[in-house]
């Protein structure tokens, strides 16, 4: 069985030539029975906007180009634009790639979680559609293993991954709970929405909009649930609000250090934190230094997921240790398929012999009673499985080791046995 | 035998949360917060043994009562920390209580037999009983005032390292706080109470002006402001916190300072 992936992503190729390789959910029943066509025995697509990869696996060694024009032709794009920015790993090499994209160090942004539900999906759709095998099988499985123990293992899917899941983790170091927390947004600014849609997912419960223009405001609403507020009324909503973002286009900060003060007043000293989006800023400078309030910018949040991107940076080693183990017992059983061909051989021989001495039997003593010969047969059965058994485990024993060429060569010499490696040919044949 | 094994389990929890704060591990934390209940389990064994075998309250002398705080400030975490998320002040209770337990296992375990003869007074083991365990409830809040502290220095200050993470979140370390000032200062008050009847009967009067008595009065003050301030005046963070970390210091001085330093009618072993 040879195993090999094909495919390009962001580190290859250009984003103009991914999109036009990415082949939709839709297109991924046709690709696959476009692969399977040529004669592949397993095949599977993955294909997320920083990559496309074809995992496929033949009988014979494969035929890389014929795979390549497949997608081209799949996706409408003429071989020799996307060859340069190909990369194709066959054997251990491609497991082990499968294992890097699975963990989400081979990804765009190290450590996001998304990789490991597209390689989940891609075997499912793949799977479903029955065109993977034991090959594809037990490799994506274990690769799906690898994935989540990265993420339970180590800290690489810990930290902020963007400015909105900073925000939110900040606001968790200060309020233990999100859910029931009032968060108002002052202004109603684009970047201030990613932080609302971080927020509102971890059930902060009431939102309250405060913008000059009353649409725009209750656009805001109607999507996110709560209520617009007049921006007059920003000092008493100040009041109630635990965690403030601002995003106006105003030229003076229009939260001001007496308004925070006042609304400190009626919350009895509970702790206020303020998102400063806008530019130039809407907190005055000396709010920051009220007791129990916090400010953080746009730049501090960005510092924040800068940081948490470097840490993550840092558990790649582990998880490239932990692949290394993962890989040595996934190869392992690989090479135990290299047995497959000389265990069916010598079954096949053995059996062979067994039936033709079971007719020259029947043939010679035609005394024999059905139920005798039923007992004849049933015992030479179990004469062929006893001897075959022990030298079966071995055989499967010696070819998970890494020097099985010789020892496998030698068994097969001593039972006069070819195992041709197509075992599927064979038993149709026969 | 059994306060070693209690020693053991809590050197090695501490050992882990350093680990988990050093190496950012996560797991290193929970694996922490697991070792310190057999801990605790092998120390109230330890205690219930002493307290058996000598058929007496297993709290008259300074080793003793050290045992016994140490348990209780245990206890008091691992029960908060099952409802909230507070794994980082575990390091400060493992630290603590390894140092209260070791410094208890050097110190002489000697008996002293007038306190014993006094110790008839059944207002004698609540007096002792309800001291301890405000000792325990206010060190657990002075963890928590700490925390917040550095907590709060933290996020004002912009410092967003892993220290951060592994701190509990201001809410939670100002609750604990003030739920642990609440039970220490309600405990603090009995235990003054039952003192002074105690005192009534084995010295004659109330109140002696004792150093021991002035120093417990002086942080039942302390505690007093801050629960007055933060419920009448709703002071939180920083400020209320700090008081909790001068509180602490009055702790230190009645609970050491007067025991080691002061000659006082609680003499030696109190």
């Amino acid at each position: 069985m040879h195993l090999v992936v094909i495919g390009l992503n962001h580190h290859t190729a250009p984003i103009e030539l991914r999109e036009k390789l990415s082949i939709s959910e839709a297109r991924i029943s046709e690709a696959l029975a476009a692969l399977k066509a040529l004669g592949v025995a397993e095949c599977l697509i993955l294909s997320t906007c920083n990559r496309t990869e074809v995992y496929a696996c033949t009988s014979t060694r494969s035929d890389d180009a014929a795979i390549i024009e497949c997608i081209g032709e799949v996706c409408g794009v003429r071989p020799e634009v996307f060859i340069p920015h190909l990369y194709s790993h066959a054997g251990h090499k491609a497991v082990l790639h499968l294992f890097r994209v699975a963990s989400g160090i081979d990804s765009m942004v190290i450590g996001e979680a998304q990789i490991l539900g597209q390689v989940k999906d891609a075997y499912a759709a793949a799977g479903g559609l029955g065109y993977t095998g034991p090959v594809l099988n037990s490799v994506f499985r274990q690769a799906i293993v690898v994935g989540k123990r990265a993420r339970t293992e180590t800290d690489i899917g810990r930290g902020a991954f963007s400015v909105g899941s900073a925000a939110v983790q900040l606001a968790r170091s200060i309020f233990e709970d999100l859910k029931g927390r009032t968060v108002l947004m002052v202004g109603a600014g684009k970047m201030s929405e990613l932080a609302i849609t971080h927020l509102v997912s971890c059930g902060t419960s009431t939102l309250l909009v405060a913008n000059r223009t009353h649409e725009r405001a209750s656009s805001l609403v109607s999507r996110f649930g709560g209520q617009a507020i007049p921006f007059d009324d920003l000092p008493s909503a100040l009041g109630s609000a635990d965690i403030v973002i601002a995003s106006t286009g105003a030229e003076r900060p229009v939260i001001t250090g007496d308004l925070v003060l006042s609304a400190m007043r009626v919350r009895r000293g509970r702790p206020m934190f303020f998102i400063d989006i806008a530019v130039p800023r809407d907190v005055a400078p000396e709010v920051e230094s009220i007791d129990n309030v916090f400010v953080y910018n746009i730049d501090d949040l960005q510092a924040a997921v800068d940081a948490d991107a470097g840490n993550r940076q840092a558990e790649v080693a582990k998880i490239e240790a932990m692949i290394g183990q993962e890989l040595e017992q996934c190869m392992r059983w690989f090479r135990t398929l290299d047995a497959v061909p000389v265990v069916t051989a010598l079954r096949d021989k053995f059996e062979e012999i067994r039936s033709t001495e079971m007719d020259k039997l029947s043939r010679k003593m035609p005394e024999l009673t059905p139920e005798q010969l039923e007992a004849i047969d049933a015992a030479t059965r179990s004469i062929v499985n006893r001897i075959c058994h022990n030298p079966m485990i071995r055989i499967k024993e010696f070819a998970a080791g890494s020097d099985s060429s010789d020892k496998i060569e030698t068994i097969c010499d001593v039972f006069g046995i070819t195992p041709d490696g197509d075992t599927e040919e064979k038993r149709e044949g026969g | 035998m059994l306060l070693s094994i209690a020693l053991a389990f809590y050197c090695a929890a501490a050992v882990l949360y350093i680990r988990g704060l050093f190496a950012g591990s996560v797991r290193a934390f929970q694996v922490a917060a697991w070792s310190m209940a057999p801990g605790l389990c092998a120390h109230i064994a330890g205690i219930g043994a002493i307290g058996i075998q000598h058929q007496r309250p297993p709290f008259v002398n300074l080793f003793e009562s050290l045992s016994f705080t140490s348990a209780v400030l245990v206890g008091l975490y691992l029960l908060t920390a099952r409802k909230h998320r507070i794994g980082g002040l575990g390091l400060f209770v493992c630290s603590i209580a390894v140092l209260m337990l070791a410094l208890g296992l050097i110190l002489p375990r000697d008996v002293n037999l007038i306190l014993l003869r006094h110790m008839e007074n059944p207002w004698s083991t609540v007096h002792i009983l309800a001291c301890l365990v405000s000792y325990s409830a206010l060190i657990l809040a002075f963890g928590a005032a700490s925390g917040y502290i550095l907590q709060e220095h933290l996020l004002k200050t912009k410092r967003l390292n892993a220290l951060r993470k592994h701190l509990p979140s201001l809410d939670v370390m100002d609750h604990l706080g003030y739920k642990m000032v609440s039970l220490g200062f309600t405990m603090l008050t009995l235990g003054i109470i039952t003192g002074s009847l105690w005192a009534a009967t084995a010295w004659g009067s109330y109140w002696h002006w004792d150093s021991k008595e002035t120093w417990s009065l002086i942080t039942w003050l302390v505690y007093a402001v801050y629960l007055h301030v933060r419920i009448v005046r709703g002071w939180r963070g920083k400020w209320a916190n700090r008081l909790l970390l001068a509180g602490f210091m009055c702790i230190i001085i009645t609970y050491f300072g007067v025991t080691f330093a002061a000659s006082s009618l609680h003499g030696h072993t109190y």
